[in-house]
């Protein structure tokens, strides 16, 4: 008999040991619930909160909100992922992101291609409530590798590419100091990226890959010399 | 007469829709109860002494 958990009250098929992300993912699209610090092939680590959802035990009755990245999904399980609650809270998160973010989507180089930006006119912000406070946008960015930029103004303590780094390649170059508001990515022993023991070009592209669709990484070969385009082919086909 | 935050501070003024927007995030969105239970002394303190403690806040009617 197989077990039957609720999206939004319509009944599906539930998967043993799965969390409510794959679950509706599997079940009513990908695209069904909005994710930052979430990424494929890493585990779930729920700190941004965007993907939570409503988790009731009876059809409308009293919920509690969970991250579906990593609550895993049971039986009887009632899951509202577009409740007004919920959209009230993705959308006060988003913008609590912002209050840290340089706001110059119009000359970023992931302008169009930026997984903040998509999770942000998904959820309906158009502007930031919050006066000017205290914030990174000052942080120089780090030129000094070859053919990686890295802009840490950009960074929203996402972690992926710090786990990227951990748990794909193993190399555990990248890392995160400090803690609270004092948080900041560090590279090797809090070097810039020209002088940690960045031989293996791979162990970047694994954070790259991920911190790319955020503009905190990129690559300066790509924006410099768009026409080495056979370069291009090598590095991402390591990806 | 301006007590001592309105020297400090001047005139501004919290937003009540977006504080109250901060504090719901806080409570529902923490990740853990710490940042959870941060917003109940607030609404309480909001509930009990609302009286004294409007004078610091503003109703903004709409943000474009």
């Amino acid at each position: 008999m197989s077990k039957i958990a609720y999206l939004n009250n319509r009944p599906y098929e539930i998967e043993a040991g799965e969390t409510i992300i794959s679950f509706a993912r599997r079940s009513i699209g990908g695209d069904s619930i909005p994710t930052l610090c979430d990424a494929p092939n890493l585990d779930p680590f729920g700190s941004c909160r965007v993907c939570s959802v409503d988790v009731a035990l009876e059809k409308n009755g009293p919920s509690k909100t969970f991250a579906s990245c990593h609550t895993p999904v049971a039986e009887g399980q009632y899951i509202y992922t577009v409740s007004k609650n919920i959209q009230r809270l993705r959308k006060n998160i988003i913008e609590l992101v912002l209050t840290d973010h340089p706001l110059d989507c119009l000359t970023c180089e992931v302008n169009g291609n930026c997984e903040l930006q998509t999770v942000a006119a998904r959820v309906g912000i158009n502007s930031v409530r919050y006066p000017e406070g205290e914030n990174h946008l000052d942080r120089e960015k780090d030129l000094s590798h070859p053919y990686m930029v890295s802009d840490l103004s950009k960074c929203i303590n996402c972690y992926r590419c710090v786990r990227a780094c951990d748990e794909v390649q193993g190399q555990f170059v990248l890392s995160m100091a400090g803690r609270g508001f004092d948080s900041r990515i560090i590279k090797g022993l809090d070097e810039s990226f020209g002088k940690t023991a960045l031989a293996l070009v791979v162990a970047l592209f694994a954070s790259l890959s991920y911190g790319g669709h955020i503009g905190c990484v990129s690559i300066k070969v790509y924006r410099q010399h768009p026409e080495n385009s056979d370069c291009m082919q090598l590095l991402w086909s390591w990806v | 007469m301006k007590c001592w935050k309105q020297r400090i501070w001047g005139n501004y003024k919290i937003d009540t829709e977006l504080f109250e927007d901060l504090l719901h995030t806080l409570e529902v969105g923490s990740l853990c109860a710490h940042g959870g239970g941060i917003p109940l002394p607030v609404k309480k303190a909001l509930q009990y002494f609302g009286d004294e403690l409007e004078q610091y806040f503003v109703k903004e009617t709409s943000h474009v």
